[in-house]
């Protein structure tokens, strides 16, 4: 906790659910920049500071990814396998945050190293307290290495 | 325990150090006890030494003293009278001084005490009194030393008296007077005398005792040194010995377990290395850096066909074509270089030496030194060239059995294991005496001949006419009959032949012949002639004939009987076989299908929950997030988010419809008619005028389009959904064009839609396909119609699947249908 901005790098197709992601970390307070994209390939060209991303003062390295499963053009369990073989992008902290319950999904993804899953609330309280605990838990009380 | 030399050594060493400190401990202290008594007795001697001297000077002070009073006496001269006196004073001092030597030891304190000894001994220092008193101070028990004070204390009582006497002496002047006292005198002298021998005696006596005890002590401290140097000598070597003991014990111990590892070890490589000898696999070791054979095992030489001595230290290059060589050595990098763990190679084929092209089913591990570095390459090598080929048999026996039996055909090898057959037939002529083969319907051999005679097998049969009778007399022979056995003479020669056929479904597959024998009832002169028409010699013809089998007509006919029923029960057997490999066949492709349907129901279910709870978290959402603003009065992103509830919640109307469509395709499909593909398109276009005029689009539509057997409301939904996701993704074209046409590719017909819109990159090709997949999240509907479109297509037995150079490019969809007609 230096003082500077920690950043949030948001991976989600919905733009209503995008909304209540913001909506609900706007509400927690660490300082925080929260970086929106809505495809696993955007997620791609944001972390390896490609293309439109290229900026890294605009687009900094995020402290923390959450990062939905079902996404056009790039699945997020792509984006995750290829996050974790990077040695560049390992650190950072991927919390996959979807919808999805099934089985299969969480073990591929801990199978990818991803460092937290959880599915999203159908209950808007759960949903608030849920973004308010993960806020709190990987920008205040977690540890960065850079 | 791990032994080594300069272990024994340093533990040998530590411990014989320890005994050494020890006695050279005891050593020292008994020097220092050595040395101080040394000092000691060195010092008593001084003492005596002094003393003696004492007592020399004090003898001849007196006897001064007296010679001087003997003077005085004869010559009256004054000076020797003085003389008298102060050498009696002299001899008096010492006298008092060596009486009370004992007393002083008590009463003086010592510092005193050596300065009245330097006061009195003229002639001793401050050393020698030092030592004189400390020496008293020890030895002042010591009875000669007492006798000594005794004696000087007699001397100095005698002195006094003499004293006395010379001054009574000196008084009278009476001569007679005179004599007595000079008698006195003398007697007084002598006894004064007798004291100073007494008192040097004692000297001689304490200096001879000291001296006798530093001999002792010297002999004892000699016998004692060379006692103890041995005793530590003893000590130190049993030490020595008894470590040495241990550890050769050790060493033994230690040579023994290694002795026995050793034996144990190379038994154990012994029997490693005959495993891997005599091991029914090929197995094979490579160096890592250049791939060069280290190891080959028998099985591998057996296998390859070149001896070991040839193989070893030769790479692949060196040894096989080079294009396996090349796939080879790829195979090994993979495994050197890659990931740790077993390389699996299901079918690899290999040239060998002796045995031509063989198929191998090789396993490759990488094995690592202790350092991880590669070091070997561990090959291992089955030889499944028979299986596979077996495995290739049977399935083509399957697909052959399960073609329907009215269209195309079955041939008799399929159905029946012609080894098996061979046996049967050969044990059959074996039984019956006859001879026997089998034959296609048109009587070409598939089997050997059993049980042949010489006539048939080596004179008739070799005639070029003869042979073709005989091919037309099987064919005949084998003929469908189902009322029994066919027996009649043979077309080619005349001996009775017997024939059966073997039909599965109704289909003649092949037939089963006996025969060659004869009975008396033949005409041999009628045969004979036989042998000039197929111009063959008669006489050889003769003696063949007398070979040939005789046997009645009647049981004959019983073999031939025997045979029908044989015949039909193969044919039987056959049916059941065909019967059993379509079943088979049948239910893996049930199986088949049923697998692809679950995987597709799960995928289905999968997307399903996730994407109708995605609407469901939105409603929640925002539903609650405007609960807590109505809490604040917070009104102004209100109308905002109740769009967004409304529009989720569409969405989710929009899912479960386009959900319910999809699940009815697979369900529902409208009888197939000829539809004509140019009417169809029109019928879409004309639907979706509107949204074409509104984007100001062009369409051409190819002129002749065919027609095709298909159901028009699904393919019409297909073209929609095509040409709709055209429009949709026409982007900022500013003449936007639409085609819709077919080519043809290798007799396939092609239909496509193309457009110049936005394109696609190619990596997204498949996904584009699947349930609820959209490129772009913000775009409009469900991302089902591609899935739709895929389904309807597939369940008509097409294909579908889009070209597209690229993003900015625009986009072919293409699909074929099963049937369809110029």
């Amino acid at each position: 906790m230096n003082g500077e901005p920690l950043t949030i790098l948001l991976v989600e197709d919905n733009p209503d659910h995008a909304e209540l992601i913001m909506r609900n970390l706007e509400d927690f307070q660490v300082a925080n920049t929260l970086n929106h994209v809505k495809d696993g390939q955007a997620a791609l060209d944001y972390l390896h500071g490609r293309g439109n991303y290229a900026d890294r003062k605009q687009f900094p390295i995020p402290h923390l990814m959450l990062l939905d499963l079902r996404l056009p053009k790039v699945d997020g369990l792509d984006v995750l396998k290829e996050v974790k073989i990077d040695e560049a992008l390992r650190a950072i902290p991927v919390v996959i945050l979807t919808t999805s319950d099934a089985e299969r999904d969480m073990a591929m993804a801990y199978d990818y190293h991803a460092n937290s899953y959880v599915t999203k609330p159908v209950n808007f309280i759960d949903f608030s307290k849920l973004l308010k605990d993960l806020g709190f838990y990987w920008l205040a009380w977690n540890r960065h290495p850079w | 325990m791990k032994l080594s030399l300069g272990k024994i050594i340093s533990l040998a060493c530590g411990s014989i150090t320890r005994r050494l400190y020890l006695h050279t401990t005891i050593v020292a202290i008994f020097l220092l006890v050595v040395i101080t008594i040394t000092i000691w007795t060195g010092n008593t001697l001084t003492m005596i030494t002094a003393i003696a001297r004492f007592e020399r000077t004090h003898t001849v002070s007196l006897v001064e003293a007296l010679v001087a009073f003997i003077e005085y006496h004869e010559h009256k001269k004054p000076e020797d009278l003085e003389s008298f006196h102060a050498k009696m004073a002299i001899t008096q001092s010492y006298n008092r001084v060596f009486s009370r030597l004992l007393d002083m030891r008590k009463d003086t304190p010592e510092a005193e005490f050596v300065r009245v000894l330097e006061r009195t001994f003229s002639e001793t220092d401050h050393k020698t009194a030092v030592i004189i008193v400390n020496r008293i101070k020890v030895l002042y028990w010591h009875p000669i030393l007492k006798a000594l004070v005794a004696d000087a204390a007699g001397a100095n009582a005698a002195g006094e008296k003499l004293k006395v006497q010379v001054a009574h002496f000196l008084a009278t002047n009476n001569e007679v007077e005179q004599a007595a006292l000079f008698a006195d005198i003398y007697k007084t002298r002598k006894e004064s005398i007798l004291y100073e021998t007494s008192f040097s005696k004692g000297c001689s006596a304490l200096s001879n005792e000291i001296s006798s005890y530093i001999n002792y002590i010297t002999i004892a401290l000699l016998i004692i040194s060379v006692g103890f140097t041995g005793f530590l000598a003893y000590m130190i070597s049993k030490t020595v010995i008894k470590e040495a003991g241990r550890y050769t014990s050790d060493l033994e111990k230690e040579i023994q377990i290694r002795k026995q590892t050793e034996e144990a070890l190379i038994e154990s490589k012994t029997l490693v290395e005959a495993v891997v000898e005599n091991a029914p696999l090929m197995i094979f070791l490579k160096e890592a850096t250049d791939l060069r054979f280290v190891l080959f095992n028998s099985a591998g030489e057996e296998l390859l066909g070149y001896d070991r001595e040839l193989l070893l230290g030769k790479n692949d290059l060196d040894l096989f074509p080079p294009e396996q060589a090349a796939n080879f050595v790829a195979k090994d990098r993979e495994v050197l270089d890659g990931e740790p763990g077993i390389l699996d190679i299901p079918e690899e084929p290999v040239m060998t030496k002796k045995n031509g092209l063989r198929f191998l089913h090789t396993r490759k591990v990488c094995i690592r030194g202790g350092d991880g570095v590669t070091k070997y390459l561990l090959g291992i090598s089955e030889d499944i060239t028979e299986r596979k080929r077996d495995k290739e048999i049977i399935e083509n026996r399957l697909v052959s059995l399960t073609q329907p039996l009215d269209s195309g055909s079955i041939s008799f090898e399929e159905l029946f294991n012609l080894d098996e057959l061979q046996h049967i037939q050969n044990a059959f002529a074996e039984a019956t005496g006859v001879a026997s083969i089998i034959t296609t319907p048109e009587g070409i051999p598939l089997t050997r001949p059993s049980n042949f005679c010489r006539l048939c097998k080596d004179i008739i049969r070799t005639s070029e006419k003869g042979l073709a009778n005989c091919i037309k007399s099987d064919s005949v022979l084998g003929e469908f009959n189902p009322s029994g056995p066919v027996v009649q003479p043979c077309m080619s020669g005349g001996l009775w032949d017997g024939g059966a056929s073997i039909t599965v479904g109704g289909r003649h597959i092949a037939n089963w012949l006996i025969g060659q024998v004869r009975n008396e009832a033949q005409d041999e002169e009628k045969m004979l002639e036989y042998a000039d028409e197929i111009n063959v010699d008669r006489e050889l013809f003769r003696t063949a004939l007398a070979e040939v089998t005789t046997m009645s007509k009647e049981r004959f006919d019983k073999v031939a009987l025997s045979l029908y029923l044989l015949a039909n029960e193969l044919s039987q057997k056959a049916y059941q076989n065909i019967q059993q490999a379509r079943f088979i066949a049948e239910r893996n492709v049930y199986e088949k299908e049923l697998q692809q349907k679950n995987a597709e129901l799960e995928r289905f279910t999968y997307t399903v929950s996730h994407d109708l709870k995605s609407p469901i978290i939105t409603i929640k959402g925002f539903t609650g997030s405007m609960e807590k603003d109505l809490l604040n009065g917070n009104y102004q992103r209100m109308p905002g988010d109740l769009k967004r509830v409304k529009d989720a919640a569409d969405k989710m109307s929009y899912l479960l419809r386009d959900l319910l469509e999809l699940s009815t395709i697979g369900r529902i499909i409208n009888v197939p008619e000829v539809a004509d593909m140019n009417l169809l398109i029109g019928d879409v276009l004309a639907q979706l005028a509107g949204p074409l005029k509104n984007h100001n689009l062009t369409v051409t539509v190819q002129s002749v389009l065919p027609t095709v057997f298909c159901d028009r409301q699904r393919m019409a939904e297909v073209l929609q959904n095509l040409l709709e996701n055209a429009i949709k993704y026409m982007g900022d074209q500013t003449e936007p064009c639409i085609q819709f046409g077919m080519r043809t590719e290798s007799g396939e017909n092609i239909f496509f839609v193309q457009d110049n819109g936005i394109g696609i990159d190619e990596k997204y090709h498949q996904i584009i396909f699947g349930l609820f997949n959209k490129l772009d999240a913000g775009s409009e509907g469900t991302g089902i119609g591609l899935a739709l479109v895929k389904r309807i297509i597939e369940l008509h037995g097409g294909r579908v699947w889009v070209e597209s150079e690229g993003e900015g490019k625009g986009s072919r969809f293409c699909f074929t249908i099963k049937e369809t007609q110029q």
